[in-house]
């Protein structure tokens, strides 16, 4: 549910930081604010597609094995992702 | 039934969407160079048809998923729609009136987002060009004319007119 003004906010941001430099993201993340909503967006959409993508694998995998391994694949990629952005988003604003 | 398949679509849409922000953010962690050529990949025509892609999933995921928050609240299951027959009863009213309401809502939000992107990408326009970078430019490669054809006659003060006649 704190996705629906995460989101939002997202939105209105990527349009103000459109066709920017590198030093602009960097500027616009050393702001605390942007970085605590990011750093937010980052977990709870990560969070939201991990548990959407499993419910659609389970409801599609034709047989055990490949769900589990779906699901091991799906898992891993969300975490390690969102690891990825965490760090980015660490070494581009602090 | 449909906006159900709809919103499982967005969201594997969104999935892919969201890998690609981390490849934004990690380019942007990365390197002047790494930064410059998904900036550049990003604007190319491609890149701005999933751009637009995604932020319109983005929206009708979001309008659908406050549909499925309101009908977790258990609008749609009361005493009234458990005596009724399915098919003509409150519950199918309210799932048809709340497809709609949706429908409409994502709509309308998607053209208020657009609006404003296509008026914040003609402001910055000018700073764009002239930021040189080892990278082609995208956008003089894709003609001058489509910004003509985005928005017709005048920069921001025609936006409520062209917003109408939408």
């Amino acid at each position: 549910m704190a996705l629906v003004p995460l989101t939002l906010w997202f939105i209105a941001a990527v349009i103000r930081l459109e066709g920017t430099t590198r030093a602009g993201v960097s500027v616009w993340l050393h702001a605390p604010l942007s970085m605590l909503l990011m750093l937010s967006l980052v977990i709870a959409t990560f969070g939201h597609m991990a548990l959407g993508l499993t419910v659609v694998i389970e409801d599609y995998a034709r047989s055990d094995a490949t769900g589990i391994i779906l699901l091991l694949v799906q898992r891993s990629t969300c975490l390690v992702a969102a690891i990825a952005c965490i760090l980015s988003l660490l070494r581009l604003g602090l | 039934m449909a906006l159900s398949i709809a919103h499982r679509a967005t969201g594997i849409g969104l999935s892919v969407g969201a890998l690609v922000m981390t490849g934004w953010l990690l380019a942007a962690a990365t390197s002047d160079v790494a930064f410059a050529t998904i900036q550049a990949l990003l604007g190319s025509p491609l890149g701005i048809l999933l751009i637009f892609e995604w932020t319109a999933a983005l929206i009708l995921h979001l309008c659908l998923g406050i549909r499925h928050l309101v009908w977790d609240t258990g609008r749609s299951y009361g005493p009234l729609a458990v005596q009724e027959p399915v098919h003509h009863g409150t519950a199918a009213r309210i799932y048809k009136y709340s497809a709609w309401i949706a429908i409409g809502i994502a709509a309308m939000a998607m053209a208020v987002v657009a609006s404003i992107a296509i008026a914040a990408w003609r402001r910055q326009r000018p700073t764009r060009m002239a930021a040189k970078s080892g990278v082609p430019n995208w956008h003089a490669l894709a003609g001058q004319g489509r910004r003509t054809a985005a928005l017709p006659s005048g920069g921001r003060s025609a936006l409520p007119l062209w917003l109408w006649c939408r």
